[in-house]
């Protein structure tokens, strides 16, 4: 199935011993021209833009006084401290999820693995805020949990009891698929031989487990635990949706009204750029060298175990229940979405179904209008972060061109850099164009106006990483010489480009750009903040948007949230037919 | 100093049979090699000696104790991998002290049993590496002294130079062996490379498809093959099919396409055999005085068309048509003919007559 584009930054690249026949022709020195242009303005502009504006006085000078104030603000200062807080649970709960899954998936066999595994993934076709609306269907004071526990009257508040478990249950719900696959992808990475030498040598299985297994897994560890970690610690959607106004991301979304006049948001989005860099940086050398691939790559064919009698229908359990508990906001959302307005309520299911909703969604100017603009959005995004991501691949694989491996990290960068801080960052460059240029602002270049063009160059900004590394994937595993032979036939380098290194390669682009495009469909952090008129709202802003409005809202923003999954899971089974094994074949890097 | 018995193994994966009645006898000391063509199970054999796999059936002993249901973490059975498996994340000092820590040896004589496996390998300056600043050779000899630091009963080496290029084979081999004989350790080695059971092992066991075709000296499986497949697997040979046609003292009169053969040997029994001369028995002449010495039975004369020579350096090989059957001989010193009508001899001593 999908699987591991996400594990990816835990990369190979470039450690290549040997650099086949890589030189450096003209087009490279353009391509790499380009490429950092593209990386400066999209990437490294809006995150200067951002430290500027909350260091920078008015008069000019540089100045902590905001970051001062954040300080000495208690209300914020607990709200740093709650998004900390989260990060860290939500982290810590989707690696105890993950560990375990990934070593029995990756060592047995049992009863219905391949599907189990595939069904794992399922969280990752719908954003965690999303999921929100449906885990606070199910936790309502008077919500199905209460009534099976048949504690009627009063009812069970329990998220205005821990406000904060609801938010990690959902988030963590919702990313561990993302520390799934690196986990999965760094064991699957491991010699078998390794393991099997340290017990040949005499090392019991937990010797050979700390020793061994867990150092060797150290770079899928740094990749699974950054991204999650980078992502709850800046997640909107899940603490907006839940109502918990005391966690940074949401204190900064509030603020974004006042903006252009108050520097207070973009210093509170520093420290949260600070603080993931840190994490990052901390993460990188406590867990992240990594290895020379040459020694690590498998010798022996890795075979799983095949687990017999109950032990495989044990593990099968396992599987069944994470995914089942996993499925819960899923299955709360498509049960919201058939309610009746207000009829899942004292109840274990709701009492009254209806499609109203759907009908609802299909005849609201906005609702309808989203979808499209989605799919619009994430389409440009693709065809943009795939020609960036084939060139970034090229450069770095094929070429000697000085600065490729900057280049290289810096692909990887909006995968440490939040969401939110990339997105204030092009608002704030949005303002200060219309600062400087007055009425002379082109539309295109005024988000406030015209979000599109911002939307679909944040997007493919956010999604790069992934089409980068599964090119750069996909070139490491072809050989210079099937170019070289072309070239030497006559080709020119067009033709070996189009003829033999693209279709080479195809597997991986296409693969690459499905991952982009439906993570584009999902997007959170951009499309909220950016999206500011509602004719421009993508899918994602509109379902907030309709869990804001009373009556019948969260459930037509629960019938908004089915269709975004169907289309979903649409594109992915797509992906999954036209390329069929290949598909698995390339996200196991 | 440990002996290795192995009793009625078999292994089984799925349908398939991967080793079938296996029974070897290896001495304490003895520097043993498991020869055979690619999937013949000779690695298979090694990992449930190495306690990696389970037999289906059968005994392993370890000097007569029964070693068949013990984990390979408890056997002693030391494996160097073909991969080498040497741990990316440590050192080759950390590699090596793996197997002595697990062991709980006091860290000052882990210290000197390092040093002195180091030295042994000859990669004393090497310690702080990290294997992948090593290259392919330099991680061979740390693979080979990790196993040997833990003073294993027995050492088995799974085609340990088979990622090294020709010349550091070459020097490896005797290494090898001078490190294991030194230490007088029990050691098991596979390999597909038949030069090297020769050059290299005290006993070779040859397998094919799973079943032990014959055990003995190098020189016995040279010199005295079971049957066609060990004389054609060990080393060059030409074999010619052939029938029985009568005796002459002590020599067999063999018919074969290429002409009439003799050979000395007892009879197999049966007509049908097969004749296996070693290229380099055979002496090509250019017309000269065949006739001369054809009176003598134990040498046999044949007369054929020299195809095609070429020339390896220290010697010389042909390729000569008797009758439209090719048959191969080498020269040494080199002999550098044209094509044209050659004399063929070679002793009745150095016919082999095998089982059909």
């Amino acid at each position: 199935m999908t699987t591991t584009m996400l594990s990816t930054p835990a990369r190979p690249a470039l450690r290549l011993k040997r650099r086949d026949g890589a030189r450096t022709e003209p087009f490279h020195i353009v391509l790499t021209v380009l490429l950092y242009l593209f990386f400066g303005v999209f990437l490294l502009w809006p995150i200067v833009q951002i430290v500027k504006t909350g260091f920078v006085d008015r008069a000019g000078h540089f100045t902590l006084t905001y970051v001062h104030l954040i300080l000495r603000d208690p209300v914020l200062l607990r709200g740093l401290f709650n998004a900390a807080e989260v990060a860290a649970l939500v982290t810590a709960a989707t690696l105890a999820i993950s560990l375990p899954l990934a070593i029995l998936g990756v060592r047995y066999e049992f009863p219905g693995r391949s599907l189990l595994s595939g069904l794992l993934l399922v969280p990752l076709i719908l954003p965690p805020f999303v999921g929100a609306i449906g885990v606070q269907m199910v936790l309502g004071r008077y919500g199905p949990l209460t009534q099976l526990l048949h504690a009627g009257g009063a009812g069970i508040d329990w998220l205005g009891r821990a406000p904060l478990a609801g938010i990690v249950i959902v988030e963590a719900l919702g990313l561990y698929p993302i520390m799934l696959l690196n986990l999965q992808a760094a064991l699957a990475n491991i010699d078998p031989a390794m393991q099997q030498a340290a017990a040949n040598l005499g090392a019991g299985r937990w010797t050979v487990f700390r020793q061994i297994t867990l150092p060797l897994v150290r770079p899928g560890l740094f990749a699974g635990c950054t991204l999650v970690l980078i992502w709850s610690f800046t997640e909107l959607g899940t603490p907006l949706i839940f109502d918990f106004n005391t966690i940074t991301p949401v204190q900064v979304f509030h603020q974004i009204t006042d903006v252009a006049s108050n520097p207070l948001p973009y210093a509170l989005v520093v420290v949260m750029l600070v603080a993931s860099a840190l994490l990052y940086v901390v993460g990188k050398v406590v867990l992240g060298k990594p290895f020379d691939s040459g020694t690590t790559r498998a010798s022996i064919a890795s075979s799983a175990t095949r687990l017999k009698g109950w032990r495989g229908w044990l593990v099968t359990l396992a599987f069944l229940l994470v995914f089942l508990l996993a499925v819960i906001p899923h299955v709360s959302v498509i049960v919201t979405s058939f309610s009746a307005t207000g009829a899942w309520y004292r109840s274990i299911l709701p009492t009254h179904w209806t499609i109203e909703h759907y009908r609802s969604a299909l005849i609201d100017n906005m609702a309808m209008r989203s979808v499209l603009n989605s799919i619009g959005y994430a389409a440009g995004a693709t065809v943009l972060a795939v020609l960036a991501g084939f060139a970034a691949a090229i450069v770095v694989v094929r070429s000697t061109v000085p600065g490729r491996q900057l280049l290289d990290s810096l692909s990887m960068l909006p995968l440490a850099v939040p969401g939110l801080v990339l997105a204030f960052g092009y608002l704030s460059i949005s303002i200060w164009l219309r600062e400087k240029l007055g009425a002379r602002t082109p539309r295109f270049l005024d988000v406030q106006e015209f979000p599109v063009v911002m939307l679909i160059l944040a997007y493919a900004a956010r999604r790069l990483p992934y089409v980068v590394r599964s090119a750069v994937a996909g070139l490491q595993q072809t050989p210079r010489d099937l170019e070289l032979a072309a070239a030497n036939l006559g080709a020119s380098k067009s033709t070996v480009l189009t003829r033999i290194t693209g279709p080479l390669i195809m597997a991986n682009l296409v693969a690459g750009a499905l991952l982009a495009f439906a993570f584009a469909m999902v997007e959170v952090s951009d499309s909220i903040i950016l999206a500011q008129r509602t004719d421009y709202f993508p899918i994602t802003k509109a379902i907030l948007d309709f869990t804001q409005r009373l009556g019948d809202g969260l459930y037509v923003a629960s019938a908004l949230g089915v269709w975004a999954m169907v289309l979903l899971a649409l594109t992915i089974w797509i992906a999954n037919s036209l390329l069929g094994r290949k598909l698995g074949a390339v996200f196991r890097i | 100093m440990t002996s290795v018995q192995l009793e009625h193994l078999h292994k089984q994966f799925g349908q398939t049979v991967a080793l079938d009645d296996i029974n070897l006898q290896i001495a304490a000391g003895e520097l043993f090699f498991l020869l055979g063509p690619s999937g013949c199970g000779k690695t298979t054999l090694l990992r449930i000696i190495a306690g990696l796999l389970q037999p289906t059936s059968g005994r392993i002993n370890f000097n007569d104790r029964d070693v068949t249901q013990l984990g390979t973490e408890k056997r002693n059975a030391v494996m160097c991998f073909q991969s080498y498996a040497l741990w990316p994340h440590m050192s080759v000092r950390e590699n090596i002290r793996f197997g002595l820590r697990v062991r709980k040896m006091p860290a000052n004589q882990q210290r000197k049993q390092i040093d002195s496996v180091l030295a042994l390998v000859q990669m004393q300056q090497y310690a702080d590496r990290r294997p992948n600043e090593l290259s392919g050779g330099q991680q061979q000899r740390v693979a080979l002294a990790r196993a040997l630091a833990v003073k294993p009963a027995c050492l088995l080496l799974d085609e340990p130079l088979s990622n090294l290029d020709a010349k550091l084979r070459l020097e490896m081999r005797s290494e090898i062996r001078r490190i294991c004989k030194s230490g007088g350790y029990t050691t098991i080695y596979v390999t597909h490379d038949q030069k090297e059971a020769l050059s290299v092992a005290d006993r070779i066991a040859l397998l094919k498809d799973g079943r032990l075709v014959q055990v003995g000296t190098p020189a016995d499986l040279y010199q005295r093959p079971a049957n066609s497949f060990v004389a054609d697997f060990i080393g060059q040979t030409n074999l010619i099919a052939g029938m029985v046609v009568g005796r002459q003292g002590d020599l067999l009169k063999i018919e074969t396409p290429a002409g009439m053969i003799n050979a000395k040997g007892a009879s197999l029994g049966g007509q049908n055999v097969v004749v296996s001369i070693r290229p380099e028995q055979i002496h090509l002449s250019r017309n000269g005085d065949v006739h001369a010495t054809s009176s003598k039975p134990e040498i046999n004369h044949l007369r054929g068309w020299l195809d095609q020579t070429t020339f390896l350096g220290e010697s010389s090989e042909h390729v000569v048509s008797i009758n439209g059957h090719q048959l191969k001989a080498i020269s040494s010193p080199p002999m550098m003919e044209s094509a044209g009508e050659v004399g063929l001899q070679f002793s009745a001593a150095d016919v082999m007559v095998l089982p059909e």
